[in-house]
């Protein structure tokens, strides 16, 4: 009866509580909703802000303050139940694993890890990948090849021989770990963004905007990056997650 | 044989799901799923037993008695012929047995070789083993782990072998002595033949031997055999090995290693391993990678195999995948089965689980090499002291080990001596003997085990920091997937390493791990002019116990000097559906069929 | 079209010949191929004769060169592990791989692109937030919980179907469910968004002014426009699961391509490595050029052979 509690919550809610409020909707022309869904939509964005805040509240509160030292062992007290079964011991309200660790204050400690990773590592990939999505969709050309074909290469080796290489070279810890989830997963996001700004890019209203000689620059700001978001941040916040399962190893 | 012998196979199969990141996985839930489900699930669940339990027991003579009619008779066309050169092979019709190939020469001295020929059984039912990895090689010479010379050892026969309860038992060599102190007489089993027709003879020992060592063979223990100068034969069932130095060890080598292999099959590799005939109770039938490999009954056997009359080796690396697959009736007997989830087995009815001593022991390698405090034999007897064997084994392995009395297991000879002073948990102790060798605050040092290579690796490890802290030492712990574990280990770069070291032969163990002359890619730089001494002279003993005198003379002065934290055997654990009957693990760490029989 | 996939079959093989020349780089970053290969009680003559014999004591250039020689003559060299040739290894898992790489895909499109669509038009109400929460479930499950449990319900208990294994129809189907929780939650939540976007872009808006019904607004207008990332994600899952999907078939023993390669990868048998990287990089190729194709099916507008680029630059 080892972990058994939080082992899912912590590592699925940041991602996906993200998805729903975060994501604006740009590129929409305001068209009014009736107020009851307004109000269902507004309920399950608060609750999963009330869920995502809690996470990181618990995260922080480890910082300082554990029930008991995380990783402080005893024997003796191995595999203690949780405490809504017999035998529970109320110093050890989660129940304790096989080395007789306080599962609370691991769970607690992991959540910072966790939340570090999973949302650090989204942040690398997805920027180096919405970077070179943009150029590769917008200039198009020799830009799209190469960053193309760099995506190719990267879409072929194996992420797990990415990951022991890269692990192997720089060493482990948290941070490379962030690095090597961050640089295997940018592609996706740089596959993403290219596809969507091609298609943007074509659109009426952004062939109408460079005609009267707006800037590039411009362009991508106003135009192109507020229409790519949505499915960019639908598949970040789902990574944030899928990246946090992966931190373990 | 070798530490991957024993242990190749995956104890917790968590290693070959250690990352996906594409998709995002995660190794440590795994973990405790298989716990969670362990303790509570499963053990909720009562199921009602799979197998039929139809007991027909296939070794009852009249069952037997066409098969064994016709086999004998095929038997005897080979034995005849053979008998016309020695006059040396008897077969007996009448009762159904074959006795083939049984040596009258009286020269059988030094092994008490008396030849058991068994009762030929008609080979009855089909058997699904289910282990954790996939056989590494279609090569007898290549492969090492416990999974693969498993499979392998039902096809290939050696000319020494270990029989169930570990003694050393005549194969296809039915006597040996030495002439003189460089030369072995090998008095070879008539009437043998492999799968493909080639008779087995002086000519097959000798081109096997010469395959072994063949350096394009690639194998990892070719030295083993390196005193060998040459093999004479004498005539078709007599072969004299001529040795550079005396070669103690040399009927122990064989018991492990140095398959006997058809002369003009195998001189091309590719194709052999195409068909792979050998002289053993199965036959080669088919192998796909990472799927199934499939043997079948070959006809009588001096050995009294085959029971079965097909046999399938299945690769299932997840462990509850592997228990599920057993409960659902898809495979009769699964290895390895994850020692969490045992108790929750233990009980479904219709479900049999059986454990073998594994022969490796579970030790700690301080190395001499990189770190200079683990040279003080004090420091290394304050940890022998500091951890707590007994606590470790009931509740980190649910008791699935048992504590090293020696440097090895009980059962080996030569790597065991009874009634050393063990050392019992006595944190005082040492903390006095860290005291004494001018660490009384203690000391830290980095310490590295693997993850899912033995049972319950990582949780022992943990453990064993939480014990450490408590006399003052500090150990960093950091726990690596194993291929890159062994980088380090052979790259000597770490400072203490967790291992689990084969303990037979003692010959290969003692010298690859103790011998600072010969030295093994894993030596941690231990270096005792005594020992070097004892570990060459014992190499060139023939005589059995006078080598196992001087191995146990060693395995004193070994235990005192404690170049090893010595910690425990852990168990193989096996399960299996009630329609496998007489099935016994044995402490190789492999499937061995030998009397087990299946209802059809 | 033809001067697009004219351009990409010569960059496709600079891909090959960067992938082959990273991967090769690569192991030997992750240490020595050797050490994998050599039980830990070998003795160090025994270890120098295994490297000497599989060349691995050549400097990594040479060691390269033999392997490209050897490649463009159709042979991919000898596994480490298996001592069979690496391509047929590499070739006679692929098509168990594809099977099940087929079959989760079709079977994530048939569930996500309905419910997805219709969680977009009915966007806050019931049917959204049910289908919005079973999508959240499924990409929050990580695929071996999900199944080692679907093994302890259906094989273990209820004995409905096989553990694990290859070879029938009832040995597909856990797996195939398992890898399509994840791409089912992932597509319905993308097409969700897409569509619901594009549900309120300007055109949708003037075509449902001018009267259309809603079925050829779906069709023609809103699909069409919203299936470019959908297309991209479903080319970089089909990618990936080309590749295997190495916890599934590792939990299910399905004996495909990602086992194999995670397997090769701890044994570091370097030719069956290399074997499956390059097949696995041309299917990616082949993929996104696809993709890129159905891109421009989708979107006359959008061209992707270099020159067409030009205008951008301005």
């Amino acid at each position: 009866m080892i972990n058994r509690p939080l082992s899912g919550i912590t590592e699925q809610l940041p991602g996906d509580e993200l998805a729903g409020p975060v994501a604006p909707d740009p590129g929409q022309i305001g068209v009014k909703r009736p107020r009851s869904r307004r109000w269902v939509r507004n309920r399950s964005t608060l609750v999963g802000a009330i869920i995502v805040a809690s996470v990181v509240l618990v995260a922080l509160v480890s910082l300082f303050w554990t029930p008991h030292f995380y990783d402080e062992q005893d024997l003796n007290r191995s595999l203690l139940p949780p405490f809504w079964m017999d035998g529970a011991d109320p110093g050890f309200p989660l129940g304790t694993d096989l080395n007789g660790r306080d599962l609370l204050s691991r769970l607690m400690v992991g959540a910072q890890a966790s939340l570090f990773v999973g949302v650090a590592s989204v942040l690398v990939g997805g920027i180096i990948g919405m970077v070179l999505g943009l150029v590769a969709g917008f200039f198009g050309g020799w830009w799209d090849a190469i960053i193309m074909r760099l995506v190719d290469i990267q879409l072929s080796l194996p992420g797990v021989l990415l990951a022991i290489a890269v692990l192997a070279a720089i060493g482990k810890g948290l941070l490379n770990v962030v690095l090597v989830l961050g640089f295997v997963s940018w592609v996706q996001y740089a596959r993403i963004v290219r596809g969507s700004t091609l298609a943007v890019k074509s659109q009426e209203y952004v062939l109408g905007a460079r005609a009267i000689g707006a800037k590039n620059n411009r362009v991508i700001l106003k135009h192109i990056l507020p229409n790519i978001l949505p499915p960019l941040m639908v598949v970040a916040t789902i990574n944030v997650s899928s990246n946090i399962l992966s931190e373990a190893a | 044989m070798d530490e991957n012998l024993k242990d190749t196979e995956k104890t917790s199969d968590e290693e070959n799901l250690f990352l996906d990141l594409r998709r995002g996985l995660n190794r440590r839930e795994f973990v405790r799923l298989s716990a969670l489900l362990g303790t509570g699930v499963v053990g909720s669940l009562a199921l009602a037993a799979c197998g039929d339990a139809t007991a027909t027991p296939a070794t009852s003579a009249t069952t037997a008695a066409s098969a064994a009619t016709s086999a004998a008779a095929t038997t005897a066309v080979a034995a005849t012929t053979a008998a016309s050169a020695t006059a040396a092979a008897r077969v007996t019709t009448a009762a159904g047995a074959i006795t083939a190939g049984e040596t009258t020469s009286a020269a059988s001295t030094t092994a008490a070789a008396a030849v058991t020929t068994a009762a030929a059984v008609t080979p009855v039912g089909t058997l699904t083993i289910a282990q954790g990895v996939d056989i590494e090689s279609l090569d007898p010479y290549v492969t090492t782990s416990g999974a693969s010379k498993g499979i392998m050892w039902t096809i290939f026969d050696r000319l020494v072998i270990r029989d169930i309860d570990y003694k050393i038992q005549p194969g296809l060599a039915t006597s040996w002595k030495t002439l003189d102190p460089n030369t072995w007489e090998l008095k070879l089993r008539q009437g043998v033949k492999f799968h493909n027709g080639e008779p087995f003879d002086a000519n097959s020992v000798k081109f096997s031997f010469a395959r072994f060592v063949d350096p394009a063979i690639k194998n990892g223990y070719a030295s083993n055999l390196k005193p060998v100068t040459s093999v004479d034969i004498v005539d078709d069932y007599t072969v004299h090995v001529k040795t550079s130095a005396q070669f103690g060890d040399f009927i122990e080598t064989l018991s492990g290693y140095v398959e006997m292999l058809p002369p003009k099959a195998a001189a091309n590799t590719a194709d052999f391993l195409k068909t792979l005939p050998g002289t053993g109770p199965y036959k080669f039938v088919s192998w796909n990678a990472n799927d199934k490999f499939v043997v079948e009954a070959a006809g009588p056997h001096w050995s009294g195999e085959p029971r079965i009359k097909q046999v399938t080796f299945r690769p299932i690396p997840d462990g509850t995948a592997r228990i599920n697959e057993l409960k659902s009736g898809g495979v009769d007997l699964i290895t390895n089965v994850p020692a969490l989830q045992v108790n929750s087995l233990q009980n479904q009815p219709g479900i049999a689980i059986t454990r073998a001593t594994n022969s490796g022991s579970i030790v700690l390698i301080p190395s001499f090499l990189t770190t200079d405090v683990f040279k003080k034999k004090e420091v290394r007897q304050a940890i022998n002291y500091a951890i707590d064997k007994d606590a470790l084994i009931k509740v980190v392995l649910q008791g699935n080990a048992t504590p090293l009395e020696s440097p090895y297991a009980k059962f080996i000879p030569g790597g065991y001596v009874s009634g050393l002073t063990p050392y019992k948990y006595d944190p005082e102790k040492a903390k006095s003997l860290l005291a004494a060798a001018g660490y009384p605050n203690g000391f830290k040092f980095s310490f590295k085990a693997p993850n899912g290579r033995y049972l319950q690796d990582k949780q022992v490890a943990e453990a064993i920091v939480g014990q450490l802290a408590k006399v003052g030492v500090t150990a960093e712990l950091e726990t690596i997937e194993w291929s890159t574990y062994v980088q380090g280990i052979i790259g000597r770069k770490y400072e203490m390493f967790f291992l689990l070291q084969g303990g037979a032969p003692v010959s290969v163990n003692a010298q690859t791990n103790w011998s600072s002359k010969i030295k093994g890619i894993a030596w941690q730089g231990y270096t005792n002019p005594e020992v070097d001494d004892l570990i060459d002279k014992a190499g060139q003993t023939v005589d059995d116990a006078q080598r196992i005198a001087l191995y146990e003379q060693m395995d004193k002065i070994i235990w005192d000097d404690a170049p090893w934290i010595f910690l425990y055997n852990q168990q193989d654990i096996y399960a299996n559906l009630a329609k496998v009957k007489n099935f016994k693990p044995t402490s190789e760490a492999l499937i061995r069929l030998d009397k087990s029989e299946v209802s059809a | 079209m033809g001067k697009l996939i004219l351009q990409r079959l010569w960059q496709s093989v600079l891909v090959l010949l960067a992938v082959s020349i990273l991967s090769f780089l690569l192991i030997f970053l992750t240490g020595d191929p050797v050490a994998a290969l050599v039980p830990l009680n070998a003795r160090q003559e025994d270890f120098d004769n295994i490297r000497q014999q599989y060349g691995l004591d050549q400097p990594i250039p040479v060691q390269y060169f033999q392997f490209v020689i050897k490649a463009l003559q159709g042979n991919m060299g000898e596994s480490f592990r298996y001592h069979t040739d690496a391509l047929s290894l590499v070739l006679g898992r692929l098509p168990n791989t594809f099977l099940l790489a087929a079959v989760s895909l079709a079977l994530s499109i048939i569930i996500s692109l309905p419910v997805g669509i219709l969680a977009a038009r009915s966007r806050g109400r019931v049917f959204d937030l049910i289908a919005s929460f079973f999508a959240l479930i499924a990409i929050s499950v990580p695929s071996f919980w999900l199944g080692v449990i679907l093994i302890i319900v259906f094989a273990g208990t209820l004995r409905w179907l096989p553990a694990s294994g290859s070879g029938s129809w009832q040995q597909l189907i856990m797996p195939a469910v398992t890898i399509s929780a994840f791409s089912i939650g992932f597509l319905i939540r993308l097409i969700r968004r897409s569509v619901a976007d594009t549900l309120q872009k300007q055109y949708v808006v003037t075509a449902r002014s001018k009267g259309l019904t809603e079925q050829v607004i779906a069709w023609r207008h809103v699909l069409r426009n919203s299936a470019i990332p959908i297309v991209t994600v479903l080319g970089l899952q089909f990618g990936a699961l080309l590749g295997g999907s190495v916890v599934v078939e590792t939990v299910f023993a399905w004996p495909g391509v990602g086992w194999l390669m995670i397997q090769s990868i701890e044994a570091r048998d370097l030719p069956v490595i290399r074997a499956a990287v390059l097949i696995l990089a041309v299917f990616i190729v082949l993929i996104n050029l696809a993709v890129d194709i159905i891109y421009s099916w989708l979107d006359p507008r959008i061209k992707l052979h270099n020159g067409s680029g030009a205008e951008a630059n301005t």
